[in-house]
């Protein structure tokens, strides 16, 4: 059984938000909705700056704080590591939202669900499907496009990133693309001293 | 396990393939299409180009098929004020009315004089073709009038590009390249050819440790991620440049001494009047040869050494050779000298200047499938920032003088030409024709890259007092306003707008206002009402991307094409663009004979027999496009075949991806640009332009080599003492995805995208905090804005990006971000003579707006 | 290191407040921690009507915050299958013990105690815990991930106790009257220390905070010095401990004095409740070793 575990290689991001847009598209998010964001930094000051994007997502943490926050038992880790909601058995009370220390927890409440795109109104045919995917008032998050994992696919943000800077693979398999980087380029994972064993990393 | 295909065919879902069409890059796409519905878009993984990636507003695509605001029907006016926000009062009209409206007045104008019809044909997956419409109906007002491709493209790359090196757009060659300096350019972050594949590719060359230096007013993206940023001042890239020359040619004395004597005609001799000299007898310009001391023909083959420098007597004149003229002209651009302008230290320049020198490695090969080529892994790229300027043409022959002197043109790491040949269209890459005199000849194929002068003249873009402009298209609004005062001798009548926004595009509004008011019809192809359309008198409806065939290549090292197609069935009833064109071209009787619509098709497209168009039979354009798929695959592959594969891309082989000029000799010394400019001068003095019209065109510029020439905004200012600068950005194309609800969702959560960023400092002096409400004020225009203070922007300088600051009644991205084109002069002093573009910096004062 | 400021909901990298749990979740705690506080000084001063509010603030008014706030509200039951591991899980065991052993109890009471003695100690016993567990585990819920900084603080349990504790207890003033004199005594001092004890609590709260880590210094700035710092000195400080104390001692013990110290003190319990919840930042998630 595969450990899915992600790193984004700093140095190849360049903030161009295609991740965030396959994204929203794979997941049929409603508007002001995000699993994944890219962060923006200017560091240092004029004339010597540089920019950073950091891209960050559901981290699917060994340890993962909003499992633990859970008191419904909706989300839970699979086998291969990723951590999941179950949106049956979610009864929308955001302990896990606070819970994460990387604010990747949403809640998605009727009044995003049913308001187009388009300035409110009614929903373009194309938003349709997100009624049927979620249920309204619970709090999720980035499963790592499990389905398209149970399918043999990539998430969706992986394979949309121009840079190829988002690199998936197994972190139990030493040679798998990510483990390789973790190991070369002295991996980090994001705000370690939350504890949360984070199954993301970053490379810069 | 490591997968990365969407190989997904379930039951009920079908994968569509198809291109973008959201911008120029054709990124190879797959279209999921549920129950007949599209749902999804992703890139596709057998577009060799992009492995499958896709941005961000290929992957938002099927928001713009599904938008509730889309135009369902043709709409012809009721109210026939028009006006900025007064309600047009749309009927909907049946095709036929529309066409046969339009139609009528098409026939009277081309009747009267075709040069009375405007075009505005800005479709940019298929232009060439849409060109070939408007020289059917025979207006030289075709293209891109009326729209502002002078502002938004970078002109002097296409011109100076092509008589440098063939060049319609230029690439580095990423995969041995090492050294890569940009200027106002995002090349590989963001606006640019080909993005989703060069992000890519520059990524990996990065990672490979390629040195990216990068010189823009503000922290671009690719600024940001640079190596090294130069904070430069708008307009000011020439002066760095022609510094960077002077170090090179005077101080370092790095330069490919070989490919300039056999490459160039950097040893071409001038003489007093700084043309060639040539030879009595057989008229070629004349080498000196330096073993025998005497001047020879440029190809005379006993020449033994080349003089590239010194002064010499050849036919009785005393000479100089063109390398000893560009460094005599250049002795002046000192770092020193450039850095009071350019606002770059001068020992930065310096730095940077020997960095580029020796990054060259001048002497090293490389063999490549089994040829040896040198070696050159330094690359200049510039885009609209350093180019859409009034000095852009100039900045940008400097920059190709800089490749030129380090032989770094053509060759493996340096920069490679993307020709405007045959490849676009399926057929095989050519290599650049070459003149009598021995030099490079300017190819294109579509492209016009000489307008010859004429009095009256005919272009409302004034072309003929401009004779190597790519496009003027912002003077058209001008000039329409009185035609007489520039010795035209017409008034034009109609417009037809095809994927345009005049108000958004151009300049100073008011001007475009007027212009759109006077004319008797004005027709829009479009997908939703826009700014324009308050001014426009019949709007015709057009498919969507996810709607419309088409076959593109736009890539620059590879032969075949790439099909887009229908996902599904036209939601509305709506026309492709072209099936418009050929309908109208149709009814107003320019479709068929030998100047007709089809045989403008069959030239532009390169239709040989038996795939040739019938001269005298009306083909839809998914027709057309089987032709041109089964003509540049010999009858093997049709439309169909291309709906199932998608693409049949092949890599151009190295032997004509590389130094492919026949043995032409490059342009050291820019001798075309020297002899247009005479023969314009000429012309100005023998018709008197200047006497009866008042108008001070400037000859004096076409010397043939780059020098400094401030642009018009440089003037002091105390008032407007902000350079208002705009800038591409990696979620809208121009305007086109700005009501993309998906786009806009993220954009509006950028920290700079739809604010107006100065720096902080600046700021702090001004009492400005971030996110602060400003007015943004200029001789044309004041709006409102909010302010975005950073660290990484040039201190006199505001930027704002492209695509916002929209007033449709669109309900996406109203009361987002200014228009920075509203704060930009139409006139004749903003308007590069010889370079096409308009000035793109404009000049405001930036203040507090209390409530 | 790079200092960052507040990014708002741009993607701007820095502190943002978390938007989660909002005045919803705070008026359910403040009636939590009101609730059981106010049972347990109705247990110590006797009082039977101060039980049955209590448990009336816990049973109705907590429960309907909840709901309020919840996204799913149907499935709320589901909140009490993981008391292994979730500190929510254990509060509303808490909760349904509190109502239920409570409200035996205070009826026994009312009704003459009808009960064994025994089974009455029992549900005084269990009930008694019952509050304390309300009382405190919110904090707990709060301090038991590290994502909050200022939630992270050990004193945020404690402060649940200490503001539960205090409001019930002074609201037990409102019946001053119908005590002994020393009882009254031992309540007004008690009064007295509790909202001393508060503010120190807080004091050390925020200073804690303040040195744990960069988010909860920016969290602790947000309360003292920039955008609620107005909210946290005019309420929670100003009218929630300093007036109270003011009326105690010069209000002599008189009625109106009392009502103002009451007024006082649950609206500064709330707002600090509310406060508490909106200052709660995440940290910038650029990992410190790439700045």
């Amino acid at each position: 059984m595969p450990r899915w575990g992600m790193v984004f290689d700093l140095k190849r991001c360049i903030g161009c938000n295609a991740c965030v847009v396959a994204c929203k598209t794979e997941n049929m998010l409603p508007e002001d909705t995000f699993f994944t964001r890219t962060f923006v930094a200017e560091l240092g000051a004029f004339p010597n700056v540089r920019r950073v994007y950091i891209p960050s997502l559901c981290n699917h943490c060994e340890d993962a704080p909003c499992e633990k926050a859970c008191p419904s038992g909706a989300t839970y880790t699979r086998s291969d590591g990723i951590v999941m909601v179950d949106q049956d058995k979610c009864i929308g009370c955001s302990a896990c939202a606070v819970a994460c220390p990387y604010d990747n927890r949403t809640q998605l409440t009727e009044e995003k669900l049913e308001h187009s795109y388009y300035g409110g109104g009614e929903l373009a045919s194309f938003e349709e499907p997100r009624l049927e995917r979620w249920i309204a008032g619970t709090v999720t998050k980035c499963d790592f496009c499990s389905r398209r994992i149970d399918k043999g696919l990539q998430p969706a943000c992986v394979g949309a990133c121009p840079t190829e800077a988002r690199i998936f693979g197994d972190l139990d398999d030493p040679e798998s693309a990510p483990n390789k980087l973790i190991h070369q380029r002295n991996g980090k994972p994001p705000l370690p001293e939350k504890n949360t064993r984070p199954k993301v990393f970053y490379v810069d | 396990m490591e997968p990365r295909t969407e190989s997904s065919r379930n039951s009920g879902e079908r994968w569509i393939k198809s291109h973008c069409q959201q911008c120029f890059n054709a990124c190879g796409i797959v279209v999921q299409v549920k129950n007949g519905k599209p749902t999804t878009i992703r890139g596709d993984v057998d577009d060799p180009n992009t492995h499958g990636h896709l941005c961000a507003r290929g992957l938002a695509g099927v928001a713009k098929l599904y938008d509730p605001y889309r135009l369902k029907t043709p709409l012809i006016r009721t109210n026939p004020e028009k006006g900025k926000g007064v309600d047009p009062g749309w009927r909907e009209a049946t095709w036929d009315e529309a066409l046969d409206k339009i139609a009528s007045k098409l026939k009277q104008v081309r009747k009267e004089n075709p040069n009375k019809l405007i075009c505005s044909l800005w479709a940019y997956e298929k232009y060439i073709q849409t060109f070939a419409w408007s020289a059917a109906f025979g207006t030289v007002n075709g293209g891109f009038s009326f729209s502002g491709v002078s502002n938004q493209c970078a002109n002097p790359n296409h011109f100076v590009g092509m008589i440098t090196h063939g060049a319609l757009v230029e690439f580095p060659d990423l995969k041995y390249c090492k050294y890569l300096f940009l200027l106002g350019s995002e090349y590989g972050f963001g606006a640019f050819q080909s993005f989703v594949r060069v992000a890519r590719e520059l990524a990996d060359a990065r990672a490979r440790g390629l040195k990216l230096v990068v010189a823009d007013p503000r922290l671009s993206v690719a600024a940001g991620k640079a190596d090294e940023w130069l904070p430069i001042k708008p307009a000011t890239d020439l002066a760095l440049l022609l510094a960077m020359i002077h170090l090179l040619l005077h101080e370092y004395k790095i330069y490919d001494v070989e490919w300039l004597k056999k490459g160039t005609n950097a040893p071409y001799l001038l003489g007093p009047d700084r043309n060639f000299v040539l030879d009595a007898k057989t008229g070629k310009p004349l080498i000196w040869d330096l073993e025998e001391n005497v001047a020879k023909p440029f190809d005379d083959l006993t020449i033994k050494d080349y003089a590239l420098e010194g002064e010499y007597v050849a036919n009785g004149v005393n000479c100089i050779t063109c390398f000893e003229y560009l460094k005599h002209e250049t002795k002046a651009n000192t770092p020193e000298w450039a850095a009071e302008i350019c606002d770059i230290p001068a020992a930065t320049i310096r730095r940077i200047a020997r960095e580029f020198g020796e990054a060259a490695s001048i002497g090293q090969t490389i063999i490549i499938d089994g040829t040896v080529y040198p070696l050159r892994p330094v690359a200049i790229l510039s885009y609209r920032g350093l180019q859409a300027h009034t000095n852009g043409t100039l900045a940008m022959m400097a920059q190709e003088t800089l490749m030129m002197l380090v032989g770094a043109l053509g060759v493996p790491g340096g920069i490679l030409p993307k020709s405007m040949d045959a490849r676009r269209f399926g057929g095989a890459a050519r290599s650049v024709p070459m003149g009598s005199d021995g030099m490079i000849q300017p190819a294109a194929t579509g492209w016009h890259l000489y307008t010859p002068f004429s009095y009256p003249p005919k272009s409302l873009e004034l072309r003929d007092y401009a004779p190597i402009a790519c496009d003027m298209g912002h003077l058209v609004p001008l000039v329409s306003l009185d035609p007489k005062k520039y010795g035209i001798d017409y008034e034009p009548e109609a417009l037809i707008i095809y994927h345009s926004n005049p108000f958004t595009n151009c300049g100073d509004t008011s001007i475009i206002e007027r212009a759109l008011k006077k004319l008797d019809l004005v027709v829009s192809i479009n997908i939703y009402l826009d700014e324009s359309t308050d001014f426009v008198d019949i709007v015709l409806p057009e498919h969507t991307n996810l709607e419309r065939f088409n076959l593109i290549n736009f890539t620059h090292d590879m032969h075949g094409l790439q099909v887009s197609q229908p996902a599904v069935e036209p939601l509305y009833d709506t026309m492709d663009g072209m099936d418009i064109l050929i309908e109208l071209a149709a009814r107003a009787e320019f479709l068929f004979g030998p100047d007709g619509f089809n045989a403008k098709i069959n030239k532009t497209l390169g239709l040989s027999a038996p795939y040739q168009l019938d001269l005298n039979r009306k083909y839809s354009y998914k027709e057309i496009l089987d032709m041109q798929a089964k003509c540049h695959s010999d009858g093997q592959r049709d439309l169909a075949w291309y709906c199932e594969h998608g693409n049949d891309f092949r890599r151009i082989p190295t032997n004509q991806l590389y130094r492919n000029y026949g043995g032409a000799r490059l342009p050291i010394f820019f001798n075309y640009i020297k002899t247009v400019g005479e023969e314009l001068k000429r012309n100005l003095e023998k018709y008197q332009i200047e006497a009866r019209h008042g108008l001070k065109i400037k000859t004096d510029i076409y010397k043939g080599l780059p020098y400094w020439e401030p642009s018009p905004v440089h003037a002091p200012d105390e008032k407007f003492d902000f350079y208002i600068i705009s800038y591409k950005n990696y979620m809208t194309t121009y305007a086109d995805t700005a009501t993309n609800p998906i786009l806009i969702d993220v954009a509006k959560r950028d920290p700079y995208l739809t604010k107006v960023i100065i720096n902080s400092e600046t700021g702090k002096r001004k009492g400005l905090k971030n996110g602060d409400f400003v007015w943004v004020e200029s001789r044309f225009a004041k709006v409102k804005g909010i302010v975005g203070l950073s660290e990484g922007i040039h201190p006199e300088t505001a930027a704002v990006s492209g695509g916002f600051g929209r007033w449709t009644k669109h309900p996406v991205g109203q009361g987002l971000g200014i228009s920075q084109n509203a704060h930009l002069a139409i006139d004749l002093e903003h308007s590069g003579f010889m370079s096409g573009s308009m000035e793109t910096i404009g000049r405001v004062s930036i203040y507090k707006c209390n409530g | 290191m790079k200092e960052f400021d507040i990014a708002g909901d741009t993607f701007r990298l820095g502190y943002r407040f978390q938007r989660h749990w909002d005045v919803s979740m705070a008026s359910a705690f403040f009636c939590g921690e009101l609730g059981a506080g106010l049972y347990l000084a109705s247990l110590a001063f006797n009082s039977v009507w101060g039980l049955a509010v209590g448990l009336a603030i816990v049973g109705i008014g907590k429960s309907f915050f909840h709901l309020t706030h919840m996204g799913v509200p149907r499935k709320s039951w589901r909140a009490i299958i993981r008391p292994d591991r979730s500190w929510v899980s254990r509060g509303l065991i808490a909760i349904i013990g509190f109502c239920g052993t409570g409200i035996l109890y205070t009826a026994d009471l009312a009704m003459g105690r009808m009960l064994p003695p025994t089974t009455s100690l029992l549900l005084l016993a269990v009930s008694a815990v019952c509050a304390a567990v309300i009382m405190v585990y919110q904090g707990l819920a709060m301090a038991s991930s590290s994502a909050i900084s200022l939630w992270t603080i050990g004193m945020m349990p404690f402060i649940g106790v200490i503001y539960g504790l205090t409001s019930g207890v002074i609201i037990m003033l409102a019946r001053a009257d119908y005590l002994d004199l020393e009882t009254a005594r031992i309540l007004y001092e008690t009064a007295v220390v509790a909202l001393i004890v508060d503010l120190l609590t807080i004091a050390a709260t925020l200073n804690s905070a303040f040195h744990s880590s960069s988010g909860g210094r920016v969290s602790v700035e947000q309360l003292t010095k920039y955008r609620y710092a107005k909210w946290f000195y005019g309420i929670t400080i100003g009218l929630g401990i300093l007036v109270p104390l003011l009326a105690l001692a010069v209000g002599g013990r008189n009625f109106y004095a009392d009502l103002v110290a009451i007024g006082g003190v649950l609206t500064g319990f709330y707002s600090l409740r509310v406060l508490v919840l909106k200052v709660g930042v995440y940290e910038p998630l650029l990992p410190l070793q790439f700045v």
